[in-house]
C-alpha cells in the first residue's frame, strides 16, 4: 500500500489496488510458428470424409460422422444460456488443422518439433524432464492431433490404453464403436452433434478390470493455428472396480478473432469403478476491452452405469470469452456418486455460463456440488445447474453449495438452479448466497499488515478452497496462481 | 427392595437380543432382567451398543433384531408400535433430543399425556390443571417460563433439551424410564437438577434404566445393579461398587475378565 | 366495454395460443391442461352472476367489507352499488383508453405479455381499487368468481402516499364445470404506503387459472404478500415485484399445495431496482397424491441497487411417491455491496422427529400431521388475520 504513513487507505486507492490486480495480461499469449495441414474453411459433406479420410478411420466412424453432422443441420444454436455474442458463422471456419509431420509422426519425444516442445515448455507443461519427475503422463494435443505421449510402457504394463483418439481408431475400434456417444449421443444438443461430425482427435482412456492407474493422466489441449476450431473428443472407460485420475489443461494464444471450442468428453464407469477428472482451463479469455478469446461450448458427460461407482468432476475455470459448460453425471447404478466441483473466475468482459447437472436414476445415488463463482470487471458469471430426482431414486441424498462473490460495481453474478424431485424419500438441499468480497475480512487482513493484494488474494483462495482440495496436488498449485493471475487488481 | 414382595412377571425382560443395523451386527446377545423398583445402570465404552438397546426397547426404526426376545410386564415388545410402547410406559429420555420447530412444547405433552390416559381408561386432563401441573415441573427443573411458548427443543442449548426430556418424563409419569445418556453435555448443576428430577420418580412400581459413560451421574442417581456391556455383550452384572472400579480399571480389564 | 371492438385482435391472440414448455418460464407449466381450456372467451350478456349463497360459499371467515367479482365484473351486492368500501377506498371503472394502454405497454412476446393481453382482451373493462393518500383503510375482503361469460379481471390498484390497506383475496366457487380465471392485478403502492395482500385460492378442482401480478413500490413502501395457492386443477401464476423507491420492502410469503391431480406453476420474479431495499421470499409447497407444484423464484439486482439485501427460503414436502415438487431459485446480480441468499430444501417428513413423537404416544398418522402442520406453520403463523390461520391449517392439512 503506498499511502502517507497516518492516513487510512480510501477506496479509491483500493480500486486502483484492485484494477492492477485485474489486469493481468494473458502469460500463454504466443504462436508458435510451424506449418499447418489444414483445410480451407468450410462445412459439408465433403469435408468430413476428407477427415475421416486423412484419419484413416473405419467406415462405422465415417457413417457416425455423417449421421451427426446430418442432425446438426436440422439443429438450432441454443439460446438459454446467460451469455451474448454475434452469430457464428460456421462456414467460416477451418475444420481440420494439423501440425505438418514427418510422414510416420513422431516416435519418442526427440522426433517432436522441438519448437513444440519449446511451446509446452513456455506453458509449463511437464513433458520431458518434468513429466517424468511429477509422474505424469501426457498425451499432448497441438491443433487437433496428438503429439507425443509418454509413459505408454508403464501404462500398458498395467493394461492402460492411453492414446490419441485418432489412434485407438486404428488399434481399438471394437471398444469405441462399442462405447463412443453411449454418454453424450451424436444428438444430444448442438455443439455435440457439431463435434461428433467433425471432432478430429482427443483422448481414449480404457482402465481394465480392478486396476488403479499407476499415475495421473494428463492431457494438455492447446488450440494454435488462427481461424481453427478445436473440436477434441475424450472418452474414458473406466471398467470392474477400476481408478483413474485424469487431470485437462487448456491455454490458447491470443487472437483479435474469436475461435470456437467444441469439444466433447464422455466417461463411463462401470461398477465400483471411480474416474475423477479435473480441469484446469485457462483459454485465452480475450483483452480488456472483449475483443479475441475462445467461444468455450463444451459437452461433458459421466455416467456412473455400475453399482458404487463414482464420477469425480472438478474444474478450475478462468480463461475464454464464453465459457458453456455443464459437466454432469448420470447416477444410473444403485449406491453411485456424482460430483462437481467448480471454481468460475470471470473477469473484463468474460461470460461464463457454467454448471452441472446430476441426474439421480439408481437407488441410493449420492451427489454434491461445490460451486463458486468469482465475478471481477464487466463480466457475467453464472451458474446453472439441474438436480433430477427420478421415481426409481429411493434414497438420493443432493447437496449443492452455490456461492458467488462479486468484486466490482459493474459485474453480474446469477444462480440459475433446478431442482426437480419425484421421489419421496429423496432429500435434496440447495444453499447459495452472493455477496461482495468481505470489507471487514480486507480490512482484517490489512490491519494485520497484508498489501490489498495479498489480502484478496488469501480471502479469494479461502473462498474457493473446499474445491481447491479436491485437485491433484500440482494442479491445486497452478490453480492458484491462475486465480490471482486472472483477478489481478480486481478488487475495490 | 425386598424381591420376595416383587410380582413374579419383571418390567423389562432382555433374552439372548441381536440387533443389526445396516446389515451389521450391534448387539451380540444381550440379557437383562429389570424389576419393578430397580434402578439399573448400563455402561461401556463408545460404540459397545448401549444406545441401541434403549432404542431398541423404545421401537425406534431401523434396528432389525435378529434373534432374541425382549418382554415388558410379560408382553411381547417387538409386536408394539413405539406410541404403543409409550402408552404402555415406557419412556425414552433421548441423547440427543430433536429439535422439532412448529410443534409447540406444551402441545406435544399435553397430547402425549392424553394419549397415555386413553390408554389407562382415565379422562382427558383439564387445561388448566394441566398447565398447573407442567408450570410445577418446570419450577423443579428450572425451566424459564418462555418455554410454554416455543417449538420442541427450539432453540435450546445442550443442557436445555435435556431438562426437558426430565421434564417429559415427570409429567408422563412413565412405568419404565430409559435414561440415554442424559448426563452428557451437563454441568455440575445442571446434572444436580437432572438428577433431583429422575430421584423424583423412583418408587416401587416403576424402574430406571440409566446408559451412561461416566460414574459421575451414578453419585446422584445411585443404582441397584450395574450392567458392563462390550461389543454387543453383557460382559459384567454387580452392584453400584462395580461402577467405581470400572472408574478405576477400565473396560479393557472387562475384556480380560471374560476372556479369562 | 371494449370487447366488441376486440374481437379481431382476440382472434389472432387465440391464433398465437398460450406459451408452450419450450418457453423456459412454462417449463413447469401445465401447458396441456391449460391449452384445453377457452381463455379467449369475450365477455357475453348472457351473463348470470353467482347467486348469494354461491357467494357466501366463496367468502373467508374475515370480518371486513367485501367486494364480489364474478370474472372481470364487478357484483352488485346491494341496490346502491358493490358494497360498502371502508371510507378513502375508491373503485371505479378504469377508462377504456386506460385498459388499451395497459395492454400496448407489452411489446415483446414473453409469456407474462401474452397473460396480459389476453386479460385485457377479454375484459369487459378493467377497475382501479384506491386508498387516498394518508388514510388507514383497514381490511377490504375481495372475492373472485369464476363465471360463464364474464370475461377476465383486470385490476389497478392504487395505494396514495402513506395509505394502508389489507386486502384478503379468495379466488373460489363456480358456476360451471371447467371453468377458467383469468386475473391481471397491476398495484401500485406510493411513498411509505403498506399493502397486506393475502390472497387465498381455493377453487374447485376443475377449474384452470392464469394469472399475473405486478406490485411496484416507491421510496419506503411496503409489500406484505401471503399467496396460498390451494385449489384449481391447473393453474400458472406470476407475480413481478418491483422495488424502484430508495429503502422499499417486499415480503413474499408463499403455501403451495397440490394433491389429487392437481398442477400449479408459481413463480415469482423480485426486481430490487433501488439503494437499501430489501426482501424475503420464504415458500413452503407441499405435493399428496399425483399433484404437482412448481415454484420458480427469481431475485434481481439490478446496478446502481446497493446495499440490496435479500433472503430466499424454500422448502419442499413430498407426501407421497407419486407427487413431484420442481423448484428453480434463481438469483441475477448486477451490483456487488448486495446481499442475497437462497436456500431450499425437498424431502418427505423427518423420520427422526416422527419417532420423537410417536416416543411420546402420539401415533404415527396424528404425529405426521403435526409435524406436517408445523412446516406449513412457517407461512400460515405470519398470516396477520387470526382468524385466517386456523381456516387454513384445516385445509392444508392432508
Amino acid at each position: 500500500m503506498n499511502a502517507a504513513p497516518g492516513i487510512t487507505p480510501t477506496a479509491e486507492d483500493g480500486q486502483n489496488a484492485l484494477d492492477r490486480a485485474v489486469g493481468g495480461t494473458y502469460r500463454h499469449g504466443f504462436v508458435t510458428d510451424i506449418e499447418s495441414d489444414t483445410l480451407p474453411p468450410g462445412l459439408d459433406e465433403d469435408v468430413i470424409r476428407v477427415i475421416s479420410r486423412k484419419k484413416d478411420e473405419p467406415q462405422f466412424l465415417l457413417d457416425w460422422r455423417l449421421r451427426a453432422f446430418r442432425h446438426w443441420q436440422t439443429m438450432q444454436e441454443p439460446a438459454w444460456a446467460y451469455v451474448r455474442y454475434p452469430p457464428i458463422d460456421f462456414q467460416s471456419i477451418s475444420y481440420y488443422s494439423a501440425p505438418k509431420q514427418n510422414k510416420d509422426g513422431p516416435k519418442s519425444l526427440a522426433d517432436v518439433d522441438p519448437k513444440l516442445l519449446e511451446t509446452y515448455d513456455k506453458l509449463g507443461i511437464p513433458l520431458h524432464e518434468r513429466a517424468r519427475l511429477a509422474g505424469v503422463a501426457v498425451d499432448a494435443v497441438f491443433d487437433s492431433v496428438s503429439v507425443a505421449t509418454t509413459f505408454k510402457d508403464r501404462l500398458s504394463k498395467a493394461g492402460v490404453i492411453f492414446c490419441p483418439f485418432s489412434e485407438a481408431v486404428k488399434t481399438h475400434p471394437a471398444l469405441l464403436e462399442q462405447w463412443l456417444g453411449s454418454v453424450v449421443p451424436h444428438t444430444d444438443n448442438f455443439y455435440a452433434a457439431l463435434n461428433s461430425a467433425v471432432f478430429t482427435d482427443g483422448s481414449f482412456v480404457y482402465i481394465p478390470k480392478g486396476v488403479r492407474c499407476p499415475m495421473e493422466l494428463s492431457t494438455y489441449f492447446r488450440i494454435n493455428a488462427a481461424n481453427t476450431g478445436q473440436f477434441e473428443r475424450t472418452l474414458i472407460i473406466a471398467d470392474e472396480g477400476s481408478h483413474v485420475s485424469y487431470l485437462e489443461g487448456c491455454t490458447a494464444p491470443k487472437r483479435d478473432e474469436n475461435q470456437l471450442h467444441a469439444a466433447v468428453v464422455e466417461l463411463v464407469a462401470l461398477d465400483n469403478a471411480e474416474i475423477k477428472y479435473s480441469t484446469v482451463q485457462n483459454w485465452y479469455p480475450g483483452d480488456e476491452n472483449g475483443v479475441g478469446g475462445i467461444y468455450n461450448f463444451v459437452t461433458k458427460r459421466g455416467d456412473c452405469r455400475g453399482h458404487r461407482s463414482k464420477i469425480s468432476w472438478t474444474q478450475v475455470e478462468t480463461g475464454s470469452a464464453i465459457t458453456w459448460k455443464y459437466p454432469s453425471c448420470i447416477l444410473t447404478g444403485d449406491d453411485s456418486v456424482g460430483e462437481f466441483y467448480s471454481v468460475a473466475v470471470a473477469n473484463h468482459h468474460q461470460q461464463a455460463d457454467t454448471g452441472t447437472k446430476m441426474i439421480h436414476v439408481g437407488r441410493n445415488t449420492r451427489s454434491t456440488i461445490v460451486s463458486k463463482g468469482i465475478s471481477a470487471g464487466l463480466a457475467q458469471n453464472t451458474y446453472r445447474g439441474l438436480v433430477k430426482i427420478l421415481p426409481s431414486a429411493e434414497g438420493a441424498r443432493n447437496y449443492t453449495q452455490c456461492d458467488s462473490l462479486l468484486m466490482s460495481p459493474t459485474c453480474g453474478a446469477h444462480t440459475f438452479p433446478y431442482v426437480e424431485v419425484r421421489n419421496p424419500t429423496a432429500i435434496v438441499e440447495h444453499e447459495a448466497t452472493t455477496s461482495r468480497i468481505g470489507e471487514d475480512q480486507l480490512f482484517y487482513c490489512l490491519q494485520r499488515g497484508l498489501s490489498q493484494e495479498d489480502a484478496v488474494n488469501m480471502i479469494v483462495n479461502g473462498f474457493c478452497k473446499a474445491v481447491f482440495k479436491e485437485l491433484p496436488m500440482e494442479f491445486a498449485v497452478e490453480a492458484q496462481n491462475l486465480l490471482a493471475v486472472s483477478l489481478e487488481g480486481s478488487v475495490g | 427392595m425386598n424381591a420376595t414382595t416383587l410380582p413374579t412377571t419383571p418390567l423389562l425382560e432382555v433374552l439372548d437380543l441381536h440387533v443389526e443395523v445396516n446389515g451389521k451386527p450391534i448387539l451380540k446377545g444381550v440379557n437383562l432382567t429389570v424389576n419393578a423398583g430397580e434402578v439399573h445402570a448400563i455402561m461401556g465404552p463408545n460404540g459397545s451398543g448401549k444406545s441401541t438397546l434403549s432404542h431398541v426397547v423404545a421401537g425406534k426404526p431401523g434396528y432389525v433384531v435378529t434373534g432374541g426376545s425382549l418382554r415388558y410386564k410379560g408382553q411381547d415388545l417387538l409386536a408394539l408400535a413405539p406410541e404403543e410402547r409409550a402408552r404402555a410406559g415406557i419412556f425414552l429420555a433421548f441423547q440427543y433430543p430433536l429439535e422439532i420447530p412448529g410443534v409447540n412444547n406444551v402441545y406435544l405433552l399435553k397430547a402425549a399425556l392424553n394419549a397415555r390416559h386413553r390408554h389407562l381408561g382415565l379422562p382427558e386432563v383439564d387445561a388448566f390443571e394441566f398447565l398447573q401441573l407442567v408450570k410445577s415441573k418446570m419450577q423443579r427443573m428450572q425451566m424459564p417460563e418462555s418455554f410454554l411458548s416455543r417449538g420442541v427443543n427450539e432453540g435450546f442449548s445442550g443442557g436445555e433439551k435435556k431438562r426437558n426430556e426430565v421434564l417429559q418424563m415427570q409429567v408422563l409419569e412413565p412405568t419404565l424410564a430409559l435414561l440415554d445418556e442424559t448426563d452428557s453435555g451437563l454441568d455440575i448443576d445442571a446434572l444436580k437438577v437432572v438428577s433431583n428430577g429422575v430421584n423424583d420418580l423412583r418408587s416401587p412400581e416403576r424402574a430406571i434404566v440409566m446408559v451412561t459413560h461416566y460414574q459421575r451421574l451414578l453419585d446422584y442417581i445411585v443404582p441397584d445393579q450395574v450392567h458392563v456391556l462390550v461389543d454387543g455383550r453383557v460382559l459384567l452384572s454387580g452392584g453400584k461398587e462395580l461402577a467405581l472400579e470400572l472408574e478405576q480399571r477400565g473396560y479393557d480389564w472387562v475384556r480380560a475378565q471374560d476372556a479369562a | 366495454m371494449s370487447a366488441a371492438n376486440d374481437s379481431s385482435r382476440v382472434d389472432s391472440l387465440r391464433e398465437r395460443g398460450l406459451p408452450t414448455a419450450r418457453d423456459e418460464d412454462w417449463k413447469y407449466a401445465p401447458v396441456r391442461v391449460l391449452a384445453r381450456r377457452d381463455w379467449w372467451a369475450l365477455p357475453t350478456d348472457a351473463l348470470s352472476f353467482p347467486d348469494t349463497a354461491a357467494i357466501d360459499a366463496a367468502t373467508l371467515p374475515v370480518d371486513a367489507p367485501r367486494l364480489v367479482f364474478a370474472g372481470g365484473h364487478a357484483v352488485p351486492l346491494s341496490a346502491g352499488g358493490f358494497g360498502a368500501l371502508p371510507a378513502g377506498v375508491t373503485l371505479r371503472p378504469l377508462p377504456e383508453a386506460a385498459l388499451a394502454s395497459s395492454a400496448k405497454t407489452t411489446l415483446t412476446d414473453t409469456p407474462a405479455a401474452r397473460i396480459e393481453l389476453i386479460a385485457a382482451a377479454t375484459s369487459p373493462g378493467g377497475w382501479e381499487l384506491a386508498v387516498a393518500a394518508g388514510v388507514d383503510a383497514g381490511s377490504l375482503q375481495l372475492c373472485h368468481l369464476p363465471a360463464a361469460g364474464a370475461g377476465s379481471l383486470v385490476l389497478r390498484l392504487k395505494l396514495e402516499r402513506g395509505a394502508r390497506l389489507t386486502l384478503i383475496e379468495s379466488m373460489a366457487g363456480s358456476t360451471s364445470t371447467n371453468a377458467t380465471l383469468t386475473r391481471w392485478i397491476q398495484a401500485k403502492l406510493a411513498e411509505n404506503s403498506v399493502l397486506t395482500q393475502i390472497s387465498v385460492q381455493w377453487l374447485p378442482t376443475d377449474v384452470a387459472l392464469l394469472e399475473q401480478v405486478d406490485v411496484t413500490l416507491a421510496r419506503d413502501a411496503t409489500y406484505h404478500a401471503f399467496a396460498c395457492t390451494l385449489g384449481g386443477q391447473a393453474a400458472h401464476t406470476a407475480a413481478r415485484v418491483t422495488l424502484e423507491g430508495v429503502g422499499a420492502n417486499a415480503h413474499w410469503n408463499q403455501l403451495l399445495r397440490v394433491a389429487g391431480t392437481q398442477h400449479t406453476d408459481s413463480h415469482l420474479t423480485m426486481t430490487h431496482a433501488a439503494p437499501q431495499t430489501r426482501s424475503t421470499q420464504t415458500v413452503r409447497a407441499l405435493a399428496d397424491g399425483r399433484g404437482r407444484g412448481a415454484f420458480s423464484g427469481k431475485v434481481v439486482m439490478v446496478e446502481g441497487a446497493k446495499g440490496a439485501d435479500s433472503a430466499q427460503s424454500i422448502r419442499n414436502l413430498l407426501l407421497c411417491a407419486t407427487a413431484e415438487l420442481d423448484t428453480r431459485p434463481q438469483l441475477e446480480i448486477h451490483v456487488d455491496e448486495v446481499k442475497a441468499s437462497h436456500g431450499t430444501t425437498t424431502g418427505s417428513l423427518d423420520e427422526q422427529a416422527l419417532f420423537y413423537l410417536r416416543s411420546r404416544g402420539i401415533d404415527e398418522p396424528e404425529a405426521r400431521r403435526l409435524l406436517t402442520q408445523a412446516f406449513t406453520a412457517e407461512v400460515i403463523s405470519r398470516v396477520p388475520v387470526p382468524a385466517l390461520r386456523d381456516w387454513l391449517t384445516l385445509r392444508v392439512l392432508p
